[in-house]
């Protein structure tokens, strides 16, 4: 579990806070998605809460042991994926590995299977003797991801771990997180793919410079916003506008038309009806649904 | 703790770490080499001259040649003086200044002389000598002896002259010298060499005697033979090699002393058909004095090291910490059970301590390669004062180099750092036994008036600011003397030179950059 509260870093004096007093848990067997904008404190909260950076002020508790107070005790449980991986040079997957189990104290002969068997898992079997330095972001990614869990960590603080990632790791890492969070394991996940985190995260936390502006649970994300309808027609004029306004809100874009807010779904069948009954042409129409994406941009006033 | 010795364990092996111990180990030992080679012994010259002939007709040669190598010289001057007549001769290849003189008389042969300037001009460095005239004879082994001839019979005298000199180039032995007289004979005969280790344990000294033979009967048999105060059986003598006689040649030894602790020996010479014809009595190993094993080292070795060591412990520094923490390796570190401060100090510990154990084994290396060349090792007490100085440059080079990694987030400001600590703390602040260029930043501050006492003070100062400084201040302790020209002539007191307070100030010089890393990186990102 990891616990953060009012949690504040600034890199240095003359800078504004990167991170203003936030405060949020991830509890066992939860996945939390953090998102947010570039600069919204994303991957300086991420970086705090694994011990990596350290916090101007506030307190993250990992497994209720003080991250700052007590490092070494709350790394125990910490399994941490950056943003971008970076390995010494010249030294093969397999190694790193062996080196990073070191420090949980794991018998040379276990870590090694155990490091074989985390490679397998992410795809790296066939790569264990190339030097890291020399693998695709991707890779790094995934050997990350690998030596993150070589301790088998209940906290997990995976930074935009699905960037880089071709399809097919991308539906390993998210197979993989629902296995995690089947296990109990607290998952802190911030990316960029809002569409997936609806359809994988417990809740939704959104960042935007430094604070946290709104709190999204699972149910919450699922019935986001309302139904609209795009259509095109063959002329477009302000009679049609007054017409369409009356469903919901109109945009009008060239030939395009989309109405959005539109409250009752019944009104959705009665729009191409009454845009015929009046002398228009429909050359195409199709339903969309409000994304979370689009709740996202809508909420930082960054309208699409 | 195990977390710490895992770091260090994994800092120690990394290739970088393996390449910088590589060349701190091998350049002293390469400046060790090379300064051997600039011991020099006085290069004495001898000289020999005889003359051949009879009637108004003579042969005069001048031989001369290298009393300290044995080699014959080439192309000198040699003043030959007869009946008031000077002649300029010249030797050749072979060391040999020749002349036939005609209309001259035997009395005024024997009474001319030579005269040879070692520094041309300089008649203090002459060498003379008169020219003997020597008898016919056939015997290729001995010549008939001067001093018994006409009394009681013949005796004889041997032709070779058997000496100890230094080896060129092999300063930790000596060689045997064998200088031989060739008058008369068209030919060189050939010699062997037997030789024995001196079993009585009783020190060889240096010596030679001439072996008088009655008719040149002694043979190699069951013969206890008493040689200098040395009982030895010839029998029991081992064959050495068979030399071909030359006006001088010189006969190293060296293979003799592989693999023993033996270093005394007696050598015997025997003609062809084992007659012996000379012996010398010799202690292969020539040991240079530890005081100028001592100089060499301070004033070679030292300097080279605190001029790389500084450098390579800031390298380390930064390959083992400040890349790791730019490009972000560190944190793959950090994240991990262990805490910043252990993080720093295990990598620190292992950057210092792989410095630290090259320059040992560096000081080591040298210590065994100076006792293979010249005989001696570095004394003790200047390899644990040099250590000092070199943990001091290697903690206060890495430490200052670790702080800059903990508050710099770019690679190059903390390579700007390492250049910019290197120049001016290390090379152009140490270096002011240049102070006639001005970029040293000494030089600005040496102000006082050379080889005062407000001089030699600004000097100890200057040392005891940078971490470079530690070397000049334990070899001022060491040579007593300040700088390269400068002789102390004040009480080490007045110019703030006194062991316990070189030793203090080093180890603030050890532990304040230390502390300041850790504190910084341990409470800021």
């Amino acid at each position: 579990m990891i616990i953060i509260e009012e949690l504040k870093k600034k890199y240095n004096r003359q800078s504004k806070f990167a991170v203003d007093g936030i405060s949020f848990s991830v509890n066992n067997g939860e996945i939390l998605g953090l998102v947010g904008l570039n600069g919204a404190g994303k991957t300086t909260t991420i970086n705090v809460s694994c011990g990596v950076i350290l916090p101007s002020g506030g307190r993250i508790l990992i497994d209720d042991v003080d991250i700052v107070a007590e490092k070494s005790k709350a790394s125990r449980e910490i399994g941490w994926v950056s943003e971008f991986p970076n390995f010494e040079p010249n030294t093969k997957a397999i190694h790193l590995m062996l080196y990073f189990s070191g420090f949980y104290k794991i018998p040379r002969k276990e870590a090694f299977i155990r490091s074989m068997d985390l490679l397998r898992t992410v795809g790296l079997e066939e790569d264990a003797y190339r030097p890291a330095s020399a693998y695709s972001q991707g890779m790094k990614k995934r050997l990350a991801l690998a030596s993150a869990l070589i301790s088998g960590p209940r906290n997990l603080l995976l930074d935009e771990i699905l960037n880089g990632l071709d399809p097919s790791g991308i539906n390993l890492i998210r197979k993989l997180m629902l296995e995690w969070k089947k296990q109990g394991k607290a998952i802190l996940l911030s990316t960029h793919l809002l569409g997936i985190l609806e359809n994988l995260a417990d809740r939704v936390v959104i960042m935007h410079h430094g604070k946290i502006i709104k709190t999204l649970a699972n149910e919450e994300m699922k019935s986001l916003g309302s139904t609209g309808i795009r259509i095109r027609v063959d002329h477009v004029d302000k009679s049609l506008e007054v017409i369409l306004s009356k469903y919901g809100n109109v945009r009008i874009d060239g030939q395009n038309v989309t109405i959005t807010n539109i409250s009752d779904e019944q009104d959705m069948e009665n729009i191409s009806s009454d845009i015929s009954a009046n002398g228009y042409r429909i050359s195409h129409l199709d339903l969309e649904k409000t994304s979370l994406e689009d709740y996202f941009l809508n909420l930082i006033g960054e309208v699409p | 703790m195990r977390q710490i010795l895992h770091e260090i364990r994994r800092a120690l092996l990394a290739k970088t770490t393996i390449l910088i111990i590589i060349v701190i180990i091998l350049i002293p030992a390469l400046v060790v080499a090379t300064s051997i080679s600039s011991v020099n012994y006085a290069n004495s010259v001898k000289a020999e001259g005889y003359a051949e002939g009879q009637n108004l007709t003579f042969t005069i040669s001048v031989y001369v040649y290298s009393g300290t190598y044995g080699t014959p010289t080439f192309g000198e001057t040699v003043n030959l003086s007869v009946a008031n007549h000077n002649y300029l001769l010249t030797t050749d290849v072979a060391g040999y200044a020749n002349v036939t003189l005609q209309s001259y008389n035997a009395s005024e042969i024997g009474n001319s002389s030579y005269t040879y300037d070692q520094v041309p001009g300089d008649s203090s460095t002459s060498l003379q000598g008169r020219i003997t005239i020597l008898k016919p004879e056939e015997n290729p082994y001995f010549l008939i002896s001067r001093s018994f001839y006409g009394q009681n019979g013949t005796l004889y005298t041997s032709r070779y002259g058997i000496n100890r000199v230094p080896i060129n180039n092999e300063p930790r032995i000596y060689g045997i010298l064998v200088t031989y007289q060739p008058s008369n004979l068209s030919s060189f005969p050939n010699i062997s060499m037997y030789y024995i280790t001196d079993k009585s344990g009783i020190p060889v000294v240096e010596g030679i005697r001439y072996n008088v033979c009655e008719s040149g009967i002694t043979y190699i048999n069951n013969f206890s033979s008493q040689q200098g105060g040395y009982n030895y059986n010839e029998s029991e003598m081992k064959y050495f090699g068979t030399f071909k006689s030359h006006e001088s040649m010189v006969i190293t030894p060296v293979n003799l002393t592989v693999n023993t602790n033996t270093s005394d020996y007696i050598f015997e010479f025997f003609s062809s058909n084992g007659t012996e014809v000379g012996w010398i009595a010799l202690n292969l190993t020539r040991t240079t004095s530890p005081d100028v094993v001592n100089s060499l080292f301070f004033t070679s070795e030292l300097p080279m090291l605190s001029l790389f060591v500084p450098l390579l412990a800031m390298l380390s520094a930064f390959f083992v910490f400040g890349r790791d923490r730019v490009t972000g390796v560190l944190s793959t570190v950090i994240v991990r059970p262990i805490s910043r401060r252990s993080v720093i100090l295990s990598r620190y510990l292992a950057s210092v301590g792989a410095v630290f154990v090259a320059s040992l084994a560096s000081l080591g290396l040298s210590s065994i390669l100076f006792h293979y060349l010249l005989g001696t090792y570095i004394p003790l007490s200047s390899i644990l004062l040099s250590l000092w100085a070199l943990s001091v440059m290697i903690c206060g080079f890495s430490g200052l180099i670790f702080f800059a990694s903990s508050i710099m987030n770019s690679i190059g400001k903390i390579i700007a750092t390492v250049m910019l600590a290197f120049f001016f703390l290390d090379f152009f602040w140490t270096f002011y036994a240049l102070p006639a260029i001005p970029i040293f930043v000494s030089t600005y501050l040496l102000n006082q008036s050379y080889g005062t006492l407000e001089y030699l003070r600004t000097q100890a100062i200057l040392d005891y600011i940078t971490p470079s400084g530690y070397t000049n201040l334990i070899t001022y302790l060491q040579q007593h003397n300040v700088s390269t020209f400068v002789l102390a002539s004040y009480p080490v007191s007045e110019i703030y030179l006194t062991l316990p307070l070189v030793l203090a100030a080093g180890l603030l010089w050890i532990l304040l950059p230390l502390l300041a890393s850790l504190i910084s990186f341990s409470r800021h990102d």
